[in-house]
């Protein structure tokens, strides 16, 4: 082994092929030619394939390339030994050569069996440029939805913005007249609450200067008494009932001003019970009078139970007070109707004319002279006032001489006004 | 000895604002059947000086009765007759407290503030006088007062 390594170039022991047989000149030159020829094209050949590697650096089984380059380059060695060997029998060099070659071209075989499948399984240029194709026209189809899709979210951003700013007007509107309407309550609520206090002061001290007017012509009436002429002794009479009636008024009209208040929540309020207390209140008045009260069963209803028995005995005095040449005779019924209770006060006194059914209700004036009646006129406004902050009416059937009947409602469970939103 | 038997006035402290009251107040108690005698002064301040006897009521007469408006301009009657009653001389003299108010607070608070009694004031004047009139009659007849023992 070592000698025929350290021998490689010697030529000692071989003659040059030309001597070796019989070659003629054309058959040999065949031979080196043709040698010299694979062997030149073996070695054009990977330096093509070399560069090419080089040149392209993405190129997949570049091992695989270089094995080729590498197989090529030997076995054109091989082929220019053969040649070269018709001069020069360098046949350890040549055998040298050979086997470099068979080891690099089983090398190649190797690399090839693993990669054969892999190189298979790669798409053909027709195939990858299909591909692109369907891609391009996926990838356009898709800009055509999304550029679709946009102009379709514009648009309904731009709807949902103008109904938005309408909207937000629509919104801003309505705080206003809300805002407005609580200005509104709370200007009411103020007013309300300053007519009340006006009206409880007022009637207070309007008592007081009444009340020494009053009280001194009392005192000198009695001081004078029977010191005085006839018309002295008229003079305070009239005074002094004077007076009284301011007092009376001074009352009733706070008595107006804070009828039909909210002092007590409504609740349920037995009619029953509101009229005996309101007939207890006019004992004296009914049995001066010789009067007689009759009732109907009367249902339990959502009302203000001081205000309830104001209400009747308000009615029932009336009754009582506007009465005929016969005894009073009062009747109080109650209807159920859709919805309310419908009460009526009926009486058998003197009646009046249905072109004044509306004005009673009114505070002032009356209908009748303080001669022929007693009284302020304002029962009936505070009354009507009371039935209306329970929800309901109030209204009279009558005719001169033929007695009265006073109707009034109670709605039964729904919201009496106080208490609508 | 009954107050017929008195011989001399009865004593009453009037305290009271308004003149015009006053001066029916003293009418009423002048036309009542028992001699009086009425010493009235209208605000607080000058109550409590004249009850303590200070300067120039150094010899006021001990009332037998006070008769105790409320609503007193300086010191109002509400804090009189506390102070009153407060004091160990003054209380055992019986305070009625005669105003015009009938509100339940001003009702409540005075008999808290141990007022002997309550009375509102009728508005019409005949009535004020037999109200008066009973006054009179049940403190100084039906009534033994602490001074006559």
């Amino acid at each position: 082994m070592v000698h025929f390594v350290t021998h490689l170039f010697d030529t000692s022991d071989f003659p040059a092929r030309w001597n070796c047989g019989s070659w003629s000149d054309g058959h040999g030159w065949l031979h080196i030619l043709s040698d010299l020829g694979v062997s030149s094209a073996y070695i054009a050949i990977p330096c093509i394939l070399g560069s090419f590697v080089l040149r392209r650096p993405d190129l997949p089984f570049r091992t695989v390339f270089w094995l080729f380059v590498a197989f090529i380059v030997a076995c054109g060695a091989t082929h220019l030994m053969d040649a070269a060997i018709f001069w020069w029998p360098a046949y350890r060099l040549a055998g040298a050569f050979k086997l470099a070659t068979a080891i690099v071209s089983w090398g190649t075989v190797v690399a090839l069996v693993p990669i054969t499948p892999v190189a298979l399984a790669m798409p053909s240029p027709a195939a990858l440029e299909r591909e692109i194709a369907d891609r391009r026209r996926a990838e356009l189809a898709l800009r055509q939805a999304r550029d679709e899709l946009e102009r379709r979210v514009e648009e309904r951003t731009a709807e949902l913005g103008r109904a938005n700013v309408s909207l937000r007007a629509e919104v801003d509107e309505r705080r206003r007249i809300e805002e407005d309407l609580r200005q509104a309550a709370r200007r009411l609520a103020r007013s309300n609450l300053e007519l009340e206090q006006f009206a409880h002061v007022a009637s207070h001290d309007l008592r007081e200067p009444l009340r020494a007017v009053s009280g001194c012509v009392q005192v000198l009436r009695r001081r004078y008494q029977g010191r005085l002429d006839q018309r002295a002794d008229e003079l305070i009479h009239h005074t002094i009932d004077g007076a009284r009636r301011m007092g009376a008024l001074i009352d009733d009209l706070l008595e107006y001003s804070r009828a039909g208040g909210r002092d007590h929540e409504l609740g349920p309020t037995d009619c029953n019970a509101a009229l005996d207390q309101a007939l207890a209140d006019l004992e004296v008045a009914l049995r001066e009078a010789g009067a007689v009260a009759t009732r109907d069963d009367l249902p339990t209803v959502r009302a203000d139970a001081t205000q309830l028995t104001r209400l009747f005995q308000n009615l029932i005095g009336n009754a009582v007070k506007f009465r005929g040449p016969a005894p009073p005779r009062v009747h109080v019924g109650a209807r159920r109707i859709e919805g309310y209770w419908s009460f009526s006060v009926a009486d058998n006194g003197i009646g009046l004319a249905p072109e004044y059914s509306e004005r009673i209700f009114t505070i002032f004036p009356r209908l009748h002279t303080r001669d022929e009646y007693p009284g302020t006129g304002v029962g009936l406004a505070i009354c009507k006032k009371i039935v209306e902050r329970h929800g309901g009416r109030i209204w009279v059937e009558s005719q001169p001489g033929m007695g009265s009947t006073f109707h009034f409602t109670i709605p039964e469970g729904t919201e009496p006004d106080d208490e609508r939103p | 000895m009954s107050a017929h038997e008195r011989v001399r006035p009865v004593e009453i402290l009037l305290v009271e604002d308004s003149p015009t009251d006053a001066l029916l107040a003293q009418e009423a108690l002048e036309f009542a059947k028992i001699r009086n005698h009425v010493n009235v002064v209208t605000d607080g301040e000058e109550a409590m000086a004249f009850l303590r006897r200070e300067g120039r009521y150094a010899r006021a007469p001990v009332p037998e009765l006070i008769l105790l408006d409320l609503n007193l301009p300086r010191k109002d009657g509400r804090e009189v007759l506390r102070e009153i009653k407060d004091d160990a001389r003054l209380r055992t003299i019986p305070v009625v407290v005669l105003t015009t108010s009938r509100r339940r607070a001003d009702v409540a608070h005075s008999y808290g503030s141990h007022a002997n009694c309550y009375i509102a004031k009728p508005v019409d004047f005949d009535r004020f006088s037999d109200v008066v009139n009973l006054i009179e009659t049940f403190w100084f007849s039906v009534v033994t007062l602490p001074t006559e023992v």
